[in-house]
């Protein structure tokens, strides 16, 4: 499970109030960097939908925010910015979240990461 | 031909003996990919261009490529004589290497092709990713992908291939959870009719649909669209279906290719999440004369839309029928959660009973 994932993702359970369904909280327990080709079109193109300071809390969750340091917000004509879009690569789609889990803040909810998948099925009760 | 979405849900049908099948029938394999490159030109992602100085590297290698191979046939054709006597089989270095360079060059050659047609690199939703047959077709054309998946055996697998796209264990009957307008485009291959079937008593397909369509609807972006390959059982099915979409917002159609063909028909319900009316792209093996069955085009407009909803409300209610058994076990269900003490279910609920007259 990647962070550019966990900034998309949002809480479904029917109790959880709207304000606190995004974004969920970061359990990790194990955690692997891994090589992805970084393509610069993607990139620029998803930073837009990026909610920046899910990022930065999510990074810091994981312990992970001293090792890479963001700003609070997107530098201006970051297409240009070579190292900054390094960077957001890197954080966006070379961490990977082997087992941990997702919380709901709203209800406390969990769920379960495991190799790498998250399982986010819910219960009937849950839904209804 | 069977209808594996008849005997079991999908979790139980694909469990670890079945997903190890999948992944490894090399038919299927073939079949899979073909419709999910089938279903990315459906999706009509922009395309991307290259620029100069992302081709002069290659043109240039392809240059170097080809004055190589010149010269070798040059040098070989020298020495030919005391090479084709004997040798059945061209086990000759010389040969070995000449088929290597072109090897090569066939590679460039294609590389080359795939920048000119490059699509803009999207974040795709793959739904009913499986094994991670469809995701690795998205990732050869370069895009970012989301897997979700209800069999947890599939998914095992499409983790075990390192296939690169996050993988979600989620029932899309369920709803969707993903913030507004995150996706590129959504695709869905041999996944949508388990959709339609319902093994839980209390679950209504139709009811399933919708709730899955809305989701959808809200985490694509404007103006893009999501591509389902399926296979549907019957007219009412499609009908079924098109009506759950084009209430949650979709517009769209049915793409039918090779309609003439029992093997090798395929269906793509194409849906666009986009506020203007496009056309439905028109199916391939149709011939000159594009008959009416090829494009079947479910366009709900805007004015008439309200209207169009509500006569189908009125006519098709997907409810079940009063005092039906689905109606009453609904309703225990209900009693049962307000707290009355109500009588367990068993085969006789609902039975039918020996008319008074």
């Amino acid at each position: 499970m990647k962070l550019l994932t966990h900034n998309m993702l949002e809480s479904q359970v029917k109790t959880c109030p709207e304000e606190k369904r995004f974004p969920l909280k970061i359990v990790a327990t194990e955690i692997e960097e891994t090589e992805i080709e970084f393509q610069r079109s993607f990139i620029i193109n998803i930073i837009p939908k990026i909610d920046w300071g899910v990022l930065r809390g999510a990074l810091e969750e994981m312990g992970l925010s001293e090792k890479y340091e963001i700003g609070s917000k997107v530098p201006e004509n970051y297409e240009e910015d070579e190292t900054f879009l390094q960077l957001a690569h890197h954080i966006l789609l070379e961490i990977e979240i082997i087992t941990g889990k997702f919380v709901c803040r709203g209800t406390g909810r969990e769920f379960p990461i495991e190799n790498k998948i998250a399982n986010m099925l819910l219960t009937s009760e849950e839904l209804n | 031909m069977s209808r594996p979405e008849k005997e079991n849900p999908p979790e139980i049908y694909y469990n670890n003996e079945e997903a190890k099948k999948y992944a490894r029938n090399t038919r299927i394999i073939k079949i899979q990919t073909k419709m999910t490159e089938r279903s990315l030109q459906l999706l009509n992602i922009p395309e991307d261009p290259p620029e100069n100085d992302e081709l002069a590297p290659v043109l240039e290698k392809i240059e170097d490529k080809l004055s190589k191979i010149e010269t070798k046939n040059t040098s070989e054709n020298e020495g030919t004589e005391l090479e084709s006597e004997g040798s059945y089989e061209s086990d000759s270095p010389f040969e070995d290497e000449q088929n290597s360079e072109d090897e090569e060059l066939l590679a460039l050659e294609q590389e080359l092709e795939s920048l000119k047609n490059r699509r803009k690199s999207s974040f795709i939703l793959d739904l009913g990713c499986g094994s991670g047959l469809s995701g690795q077709v998205l990732t050869q054309n370069g895009h970012k992908w989301v897997g979700i998946d209800i069999s947890e055996s599939m998914l095992d697998i499409a983790v075990q291939r390192n296939t690169i796209g996050d993988k979600i264990l989620l029932d899309m009957g369920q709803g969707l959870p993903f913030r507004t307008g995150v996706f590129d485009g959504a695709i869905a291959i041999s996944s949508l009719q388990w959709l339609c079937y319902s093994n839980k008593k209390t679950e209504i397909p139709f009811k399933r649909l919708s709730t899955f369509f809305s989701s959808l609807y809200k985490c694509l972006s404007r103006d893009t669209r999501a591509i389902f390959q399926f296979y549907p059982e019957s007219p009412d099915q499609i009908e079924m279906i098109t009506t759950a979409a084009t209430k949650s917002g979709f517009t769209g159609g049915l793409v039918v290719d090779y309609p003439e063909s029992t093997r090798a028909k395929k269906f793509f319900l194409t849906l666009f999440s986009s506020t203007t009316i496009k056309q439905v792209p028109k199916g391939l093996g149709g011939g000159e004369n594009l008959s009416q069955k090829d494009v079947v085009q479910y366009v709900v407009e805007d004015k008439y839309k309200k209207k169009y909803q509500n006569n189908q409300r009125k006519k098709r209610n997907w409810k079940p029928r009063k005092k039906s058994r689905q109606w009453i076990l609904r309703k225990k269900e209900r009693q049962r959660k307000q707290g009355h003490k109500v009588r367990p279910d068993s085969k006789f609920t609902g039975r039918k009973r020996k008319d008074r007259w």
